[in-house]
């Protein structure tokens, strides 16, 4: 159901602060969407004192805080809290609430390998490549039974590593990944990485060998063509916009960039 | 002990005070007692007079006698001058019209204070002929200035208080139309209301024209004068009256202070009507909303439709818990002065804050769409917007939308879209 959500908005004192991310939640509508979200992050004691208090005192719901505790109080689990939780805070409709049961019923089914896998994909998704790349190094530690899961991880880890300019390591991953694989999709990020650093980086033959030469001349031209869009996109548009204004308010805008991209970068590489 | 409840008239020619009292639920006129005067005159003329040489401001008559004494410097039409921004510079101090009409008030506010012993006022309406903007402004100012709380103090045109001093009559006063003569110095003033039964709630329709055969009141000085505005009230009175039911007329302001004078007139109106003569008719609607501005359910369960309000509801369609919702930002029937309204929605799926204005009457809704576009585009649900309305006319409505952001998941990017609509 789209459209228009009435927030109750009460005048919060102290947020509630989210250890795991480091993210302080302001109202029930955030802790709701913070809940569905961020549901892999949120540790065994995430219903706690701390949570009791929040919604108890700061959002003013004595009420719910005291069917929690009571619910929990006999012996029910994490995922079943959270569902009551966000099913009282009703700031999902009926159609979502049933697809966060569903996710939480895979979430308990889930081996702890591949819960720490889904952890790793989402920090991925929310761009903080440090903490993926961790998150992907304590599953490769715990030596993965399963090749191909194994293999998933370290292909997953590369694109981590690339995005945080760890060239070497990513090349390393993606290699790793291909030789149990063997998929052309993972063939081209070998072939792209190694073209957008010819001088630093290795291509192996064996990667090399197994291409045929019109997809090499197609990647490459899929390349090419990229890089020539890249200067009037994303970044180098912001850039290009900053330096469109005047001497002073480009100075200004320049510093602005400049600021929200140190910050986007902390916050990437966790 | 509990505060005063007033309701002041403030027009350019007098100003009038009238105090409700809680006991009687009624209100009356409290007047100004002049020095060596046992009489008590409740038509203070609005203006103020500097005296020579002192820092103290006379007021009403004695401000009128000690100019015409060349005791010092007068200044009259202090609404008017408000209106236009005007100034004046007494002994090389320049005066701005808001001040003069400040050190007024004050001095008016000063008379029921006196009178009771009580220094403290709980509720505070002024009513003024027409809404006027800047002298709206220029009286909630004042009043903040005076120390009150802006949450106490209210501004009304002489419609609305016309409007609500017959609602506050018996109910058998408003049984069919309701009118009102006001004869004051510069004009001639119509006004007429009726309530509209068989809707729930019931509507209260209030309407004001000023009459073009408004003459000067120095016409009422000589019997020749006399018979010639009896004629010309007859004329208005017989024109405005005609094909309607009409059950109370009320005659009000300076031009019928003799009740007597307009005999053809008198003879005209008081055919199967009932007819009433006073001069506090607007003060004492004011004093009456300013006590039920102080009740928690009001004594006006009507939707009120005349100047100065907004005649469609507006509205927009939200989830709240779960169901959908009208959420009514504006009822039909409010002050556009006093009707602000400010929420917070969280955007599911949407790129657009909807409005629906329903207008009185039943004719099919119109909508209004902002589109969020300049916003940055967040996931369902991860955005919230404030949406501020206000209005600055009976029409005119403007929103402005601000993007909240989403707590520190989503901070807000701080921008801003305002539309301004017709309605």
């Amino acid at each position: 159901m789209s459209g228009l959500i009435y927030c109750r908005e009460p005048e919060v004192r102290e947020p509630y602060y989210a250890k795991e991310t480091g993210i302080s939640l302001y109202s029930a509508e955030e802790l709701s969407y913070y809940i569905v979200n961020y549901v892999l992050l949120l540790p065994e004691d995430f219903i706690g004192e701390r949570l009791y208090r929040f919604l108890g005192h700061e959002l003013g719901l004595a009420e719910l805080e005291g069917k929690l505790r009571h619910f929990m109080a006999q012996d029910a689990d994490l995922y079943q809290g959270l569902l009551l939780l966000v099913n009282e805070l009703r700031y999902y409709g009926d159609e979502e609430l049933l697809q966060f049961r569903d996710r939480l019923d895979e979430l308990r089914n889930s081996s702890p390998q591949e819960l720490l896998k889904q952890r790793g994909d989402f920090f991925l998704d929310v761009r903080q490549y440090g903490n993926a790349i961790h998150t992907y190094d304590q599953i490769l530690r715990s030596s993965p039974r399963d090749e191909v899961f194994a293999a998933w991880i370290w292909h997953n880890r590369g694109l981590a590593c690339v995005q945080l300019m760890l060239y070497e390591e990513a090349m390393d991953c993606f290699v790793r990944a291909w030789r149990v694989l063997s998929l052309d999709s993972i063939a081209k990020e070998i072939f792209v990485l190694y073209w957008m650093e010819p001088e630093l980086l290795t291509l192996p033959e064996e990667v090399r060998a197994s291409v045929s030469g019109e997809n090499q001349y197609r990647w490459k031209e899929e390349l090419t063509a990229f890089s020539k869009n890249a200067a009037y996109m994303g970044k180098a548009e912001e850039i290009a916009q900053a330096f469109s204004k005047d001497v002073i308010r480009r100075r200004e805008a320049v510093g602005a960039l400049i600021r929200e991209w140190k910050q986007e970068y902390r916050e990437m590489a966790g | 002990m509990p505060g005063l409840i007033l309701g002041i008239d403030v027009c350019d020619d007098y100003t009038q005070i009238s105090l409700f009292d809680r006991e009687s639920c009624d209100a009356q006129a409290v007047g100004l007692k002049e020095k060596e005067e046992n009489e008590e005159k409740f038509l203070i003329p609005t203006m103020v007079c500097k005296k020579k040489g002192e820092a103290g401001w006379l007021i009403g008559e004695e401000a009128y006698r000690a100019a015409l004494f060349g005791e010092g410097s007068m200044v009259d039409k202090l609404v008017k001058l408000v209106e236009r921004d005007g100034t004046a510079t007494i002994e090389g101090t320049m005066y701005t019209a808001a001040e003069m009409l400040g050190t007024f008030l004050d001095q008016i506010l000063d008379i029921p204070k006196k009178r009771t012993g009580c220094e403290q006022i709980d509720s505070l309406v002024f009513t003024i002929r027409e809404a006027s903007v800047k002298v709206m402004d220029a009286l909630m100012e004042i009043a903040e200035k005076l120390g009150m709380e802006r949450e106490k103090v209210h501004v009304l045109n002489h419609t609305e208080a016309f409007l609500f001093f017959v609602l506050s009559q018996k109910a058998d006063i408003w049984t069919h139309q309701v009118c009102a003569f006001d004869l004051v110095d510069h004009g001639l003033h119509y006004y007429e209301m009726s309530v509209i039964r068989g809707r729930k709630p019931q509507v209260a329709e209030a309407a004001h024209e000023a009459l073009e055969e408004g003459f000067s009141l120095e016409l009422l000085e000589t019997p020749a004068g006399e018979k010639l505005a009896d004629r010309i009230l007859t004329a208005c009175a017989s024109r405005m009256l005609s094909k309607k039911v009409v059950s109370t007329v009320f005659l009000t302001g300076k031009g019928f202070e003799n009740p007597r004078w307009p005999e053809e007139f008198l003879h005209l109106v008081c055919q199967k009507r009932r007819v009433f003569g006073g001069q506090n008719l607007f003060s004492r609607g004011a004093a009456f909303v300013a006590f039920d501005y102080m009740q928690q359910n009001t004594a006006y369960p009507f939707i009120c439709i005349c100047e100065g309000r907004i005649r469609s509801q507006v509205s927009m369609e939200v989830q709240y818990e779960g169901r959908k919702r009208q959420l009514i930002l504006a009822p039909a029937g409010s002050s556009w002065y006093e009707t602000r309204a400010s929420v917070t929605l969280a955007l599911d799926g949407t790129d657009s804050v909807d409005f629906q204005v329903t207008p009185l009457g039943g004719t099919s809704p119109s909508r209004y769409s902002i589109p969020l576009d300049e916003f940055p585009k967040r996931p369902p649900k991860a955005a919230k917007v404030e949406v501020i309305l206000a209005f600055t006319g009976e029409r005119g409505m403007t929103v402005r939308v601000i993007d909240k952001g989403f707590g520190e998941m989503y901070p807000s990017s701080g921008k801003m879209i305002r539309k301004d609509f017709y309605i």
